[in-house]
């Protein structure tokens, strides 16, 4: 048999437990197996009630989000061999800050809501008839927010942002970079309607800009810098409705665009 | 499959998922509509549901010593339609892999699940799919082998002409009382496209030059 | 706003569910979350400078003696070593905000984002001139 690399696993059962347990499994050991590979490998072979969340096994679908000795990660994009070598165990353990289920499962209405909440769709003064055809938009338009479209919703960020841990009113990374997207898009109307929810301590200003769900973001959507640059835009905002009360409005998210 | 018919009998690349968002999304709203339209559910159709969730836990939730994994029937379930009835399929390969899905629905009756709680139950749902796709491989194998053509995906090379006259339709399938297959067929309406050859390389654009 | 703390709400409390209290430490887990609390430790050094210097002209504005008085208390051990670690704790800040800026601000040019290294480049080069320019106001005479 080849090499083989113990896995530390958190299970809780709500029918059971009034706390999680880490139970162990020793797995085989490829070279191209990913941590998810070792959790369906001892769904499949070893202990058919362990619970987790998965689908598409190639960072799109984000439902696999887990901590992975302590961080946030996308288990199907982390490879088993980085964690091999020094012969302790891969701790695997549920979104940390989220409610859990069960085992690896966690509660994610929240951020569903959360969400919701910010409008992340295309928001039209009036909508053009379908015969008049499509919105337009140049490249340099989808390249204002294509970043901020990458996002799998895999709420890594979540996990790595302990505002959001301290405080769960904190409306968070994703959330906040998805409004941006649309805020930035050309051919949204929305700003102004997003701006309530955006512009409160539980949007934007709870924010002190740790950083770190950038740096967990598997997509590269850099919710942090959606947040500090919606900081800006919403100061602006605010000086320009105190100054000139008559001009308030979208006008400065229009001309960034 | 994923077959609403607006791209054809296709279901490849990503076609079926724009076609899964939209079809979903106007299946989910009429199902909803109709059931505020309904009358509350007679005693008889409760008492159904009943057997049902009893079927379940019976078979699934409360058994214990039942020789199959979910994992092992499922990987052979995948080996055999992958070389039965791939893009290319022979009436022997297609036999082989309807035996051979014949074979494992028998050994599904004798799966049990590790998991008995019935919270966020993943080995359940698994189970439930493995039922499902086991029946709709068998559909797949079935209307395969009724079809002695070749046809867009479906490639029969031991028959590779395309025949108008006896399959230019959809395959409907039932399911007998013994679970068997029974296959009937509805004619294709044809709108703007008449079907054509596929060609690939320098004869399609031959092709496509005779077309101008 | 309502939006958000009602639906908060429904997941406030559910007896099955586990959820994991954060601990009063989480801060020392992680580097860049230490580095972070120091980040927002450092604005009361920023303070303190501002106290010192404020301390500086009201000294300069009662006259000479009250000066030299003035410079006599910033020689004392503890103020020196208060002001040595203000000064460690106002360059922290100062480094960490202007490497975060790229990250606030986008400065487009010519349909392109300018490159973040540019951005936080300019930031030091102001700091350097403007530090040059005090250098030699102060060192002038
Ligand atoms: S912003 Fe990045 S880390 Fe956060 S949910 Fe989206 S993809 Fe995941
Ligand atoms: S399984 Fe889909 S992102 Fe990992």
């Amino acid at each position: 048999m080849a090499e083989t690399i113990s896995v530390e696993v958190a299970r809780y059962s709500p029918e059971r437990d009034t706390e999680p347990s880490s139970q162990r499994y020793d797995v085989p050991l490829h070279k191209d197996w990913v941590v998810l590979d070792a959790l369906n490998y001892i769904k499949d072979k070893m202990d058919g009630s362990l619970t987790f969340r998965w689908s598409c096994r190639m960072g799109i679908c984000g439902s696999c989000g887990m901590m992975v000795n302590g961080e946030p990660k996308l288990t199907c994009a982390t490879f088993l061999s980085d964690y091999a070598g020094d012969g302790s165990p891969v701790r695997v353990q549920p979104l940390r800050y989220f409610p859990v289920i069960r085992d690896l499962v966690v509660e994610i209405t929240d951020f569903m809501n959360k969400l919701q909440s910010v409008k992340p769709w295309l928001i039209r003064g009036d909508e053009k008839a379908v015969s008049e055809g499509e919105y337009l938009q140049t490249p340099e338009q989808l390249d204002r927010y294509k970043q901020f479209s990458m996002c799998i919703n895999c709420l890594l960020c979540y996990a790595a942002c302990p505002v959001y841990g301290l405080d769960p009113v904190f409306i968070g990374p994703a959330a906040i970079a998805l409004a941006q997207r649309y805020n930035m898009d050309s051919r949204d109307e929305g700003a102004g309607e997003r701006m309530d929810v955006l512009a409160q301590h539980e949007g934007i200003w709870g924010c002190t800009f740790v950083g770190e769900c950038t740096k967990v973001c598997p997509k590269h959507v850099d919710p942090a810098g959606a947040i500090q640059q919606y900081k800006l835009t919403a100061t602006i905002e605010r000086f320009k409705s105190f100054l000139m009360p008559w001009a308030a409005g979208n006008s400065e998210m229009e001309s960034a665009k | 499959m994923a077959c609403v018919s607006i791209n054809g009998a296709n279901r490849l690349g990503s076609n079926s998922l724009p076609e899964l968002l939209v079809f979903g999304a106007r299946a989910g709203k009429a199902a909803a509509l109709t059931s505020l339209e309904q009358k509350p559910p007679s005693e008889h159709v409760i008492a159904q549901a009943n057997d049902e969730k009893r079927r379940l836990e019976e078979q699934f939730l409360r058994k214990t010593g039942g020789r199959e994994r979910i994992a092992t029937i499922r990987s052979e379930m995948h080996q055999a339609v992958e070389s039965g009835a791939g893009i290319y399929r022979t009436q022997d390969s297609l036999q082989q892999a309807a035996d051979k899905l014949q074979e494992l629905r028998e050994r599904f009756r004798n799966l049990s699940l590790d998991d008995h709680s019935l919270t966020f139950n993943t080995e359940l749902l698994g189970a439930l799919e493995l039922e499902f796709m086991l029946e709709v491989g068998s559909a797949i194998v079935a209307s395969a082998l009724h079809r002695t053509e070749s046809r867009g995906a479906h490639q029969r090379t031991d028959f590779p002409a395309r025949d108008d006259r006896n399959f230019l339709a959809h395959a409907l399938i039932f399911r007998s009382p013994d679970g068997s297959a029974r296959i009937e067929t509805t004619p294709v309406v044809i709108t703007r496209w008449p079907p054509g050859e596929r060609v690939y390389g320098v004869k399609s654009e031959v092709k496509e030059v005779a077309a101008r | 706003m309502s939006g958000v703390r009602q639906t908060v709400r429904y997941t406030e409390y559910h007896p099955r569910w586990y959820r994991t209290r954060v601990s009063t430490w989480w801060w020392l887990s992680r580097w860049p979350y230490l580095k972070f609390i120091l980040r927002e430790i450092s604005s009361v050094f920023v303070a303190w400078f501002v106290v010192v210097l404020l301390l500086q002209i009201r000294a300069l504005s009662r006259g000479p003696q009250a000066y030299a008085a003035f410079e006599h208390w910033l020689q004392i051990p503890v103020i020196v070593l208060l002001n040595l670690t203000a000064m460690f704790f106002v360059t922290f800040h100062a480094v960490t905000w202007f490497n975060l800026t790229p990250r606030a601000m986008v400065v487009r040019f010519g349909g392109k984002r300018v490159p973040d290294g540019l951005i936080v480049g300019t930031n030091y080069a102001a700091w350097a001139a403007v530090s040059v320019v005090l250098a030699w106001f102060l060192l002038r005479s």
